[in-house]
């Protein structure tokens, strides 16, 4: 880049051409004719309702989950890590979804937030497991594949009901980056179902953790940066 | 914007005012067609009006209308597949379109000639900061990319202006 004088600069630029008199009265009837007056909310409204709604079912598939495997840890460390996992929720929800689009770039932020976080999830589960098989035994083991089948399909599908409160919440917000935000809205709605499941399974063998609760929380990330498009974009 | 979501006809036409010919300029240098460009400024509007309750209060009004007005070009670009230079019936390359109101000038002519020619994210790049008027943070919202990106297709875009612009003096003399 030069900071030398730019004589473009000074340019006298092309005004810009209006559209035809027929288009603006095209626009006028579809926008302005039988207006109606519609309720808006506001980014801090959405950003409270979303952290509720998420919570809230969080909280609810943690109890169904301890009311059938109670957790084999003490309560309080088990409770301890659904509240860092929940702060961890809430501030994927704030960085990566509350901001004024257009306002100011959080781009590498929320990109860092969509990467890391996951990275923080497969670390926490890799510590969490106490036992490793192999990958032979453990694929040849129709026990440990049935259970990690059940416990993928679980954390996908509590993941998508999440997804889709954040969906609905922040529906048409982001004509900016609507794929990054959706990656964001499944990063924080996977997160609900992936937690959830980790702290109330009672399987601790690697591999079961990190394709049954881990890649399901990766593939919901995917899955929503592929629904961004269609459903956070106006 | 605010009093438009309200149900105010009159803050529609406040707005449409203010932006339809910024809106229509950046559509028509993206399309170089004007009836297609009508077509998505009409697709836009109606995009904006159905989103009218999820505009975020706070939010800077033009980057988000023109970041709709580029989602709209791209969405039927995709949905079209179709390129710029599309074969007229009698299988020849179309003419250029004629050169847009209030450009009756050299130099404003000249400029209009070389920004045309200027691949797609140059022309945009330039055209958001230069005739549109957003900052280069804005810009690069609009294009999802990084001001820094922004300012570099400005600057390339700039010398390429300059080459052909050289040229067309050179032709004219």
């Amino acid at each position: 880049m030069t900071d030398s004088p730019e004589p473009l600069h000074e340019s006298a630029w092309p005004e810009p051409a209006a559209p035809s008199a027929a288009v603006s009265a095209a626009i006028h009837q579809i926008c302005a004719g039988n207006l109606r007056p519609i309720k808006s909310r506001s980014i801090v409204d959405r950003i409270v309702r979303s952290i509720l709604l998420s919570g809230g079912l969080f909280a609810v598939l943690l109890a169904l989950g301890w009311r059938l495997h109670p957790p084999q840890r003490a309560v309080a460390v088990a409770l301890a890590g659904a509240l860092v996992w929940g702060i961890a929720q809430a501030s994927v929800i704030i960085v990566g979804l509350g901001r004024v689009p257009g306002k100011r770039s959080h781009r590498f932020i929320r990109w860092t937030v969509v990467f890391a976080v996951p990275l923080a999830f497969f670390i926490h589960l890799t510590l969490a497991s106490e036992v490793t098989l192999s990958i032979q035994d453990f694929v040849t083991a129709p026990r440990s594949l049935r259970h990690t089948l059940v416990c993928g399909v679980h954390a996908l599908v509590f993941g998508l009901m999440a997804i889709a409160t954040l969906f609905v919440l922040w529906r048409k917000t982001d004509p900016f980056s609507p794929r990054l935000s959706g990656a964001v809205a499944g990063l924080a709605g996977g997160l609900v179902g992936a937690v959830a499941l980790d702290m109330t399974c009672p399987h601790l063998e690697a591999w079961h953790l990190w394709i049954g609760h881990g890649l399901t929380l990766v593939a919901l990330v995917l899955a929503g940066w592929y629904a961004g498009r269609r459903w956070l974009a106006p | 914007m605010q009093t438009y979501v309200e149900g105010n006809a009159l803050a529609f036409e406040e707005i449409y005012r203010r932006v339809s010919r910024l809106l229509f300029a950046y559509l028509l240098r993206l399309t170089r067609d004007r009836p297609r460009a009508e077509d998505l400024l009409q697709v836009t509007f109606v995009k904006v009006h159905r989103a009218r309750s999820s505009y975020l209060v706070g939010a800077p009004l033009m980057p988000w209308l023109l970041a709709i007005a580029r989602r709209t070009f791209l969405d039927e670009r995709r949905m079209k597949k179709s390129r710029y230079e599309d074969l007229s019936s009698d299988g020849k390359l179309p003419e250029r379109p004629a050169a847009p109101e209030g450009m009756n000038d050299d130099i404003s002519d000249a400029l209009a000639i070389a920004l045309d020619d200027l691949p797609e994210n140059y022309r945009e790049a330039i055209q958001l900061t230069k005739i549109t008027g957003l900052s280069l943070s804005e810009a690069a919202d609009v294009l999802d990319t990084t001001p820094t990106a922004v300012k570099l297709r400005v600057h390339r875009g700039y010398n390429l202006m300059r080459d052909k612009i050289e040229v067309l003096r050179r032709a004219r003399t």
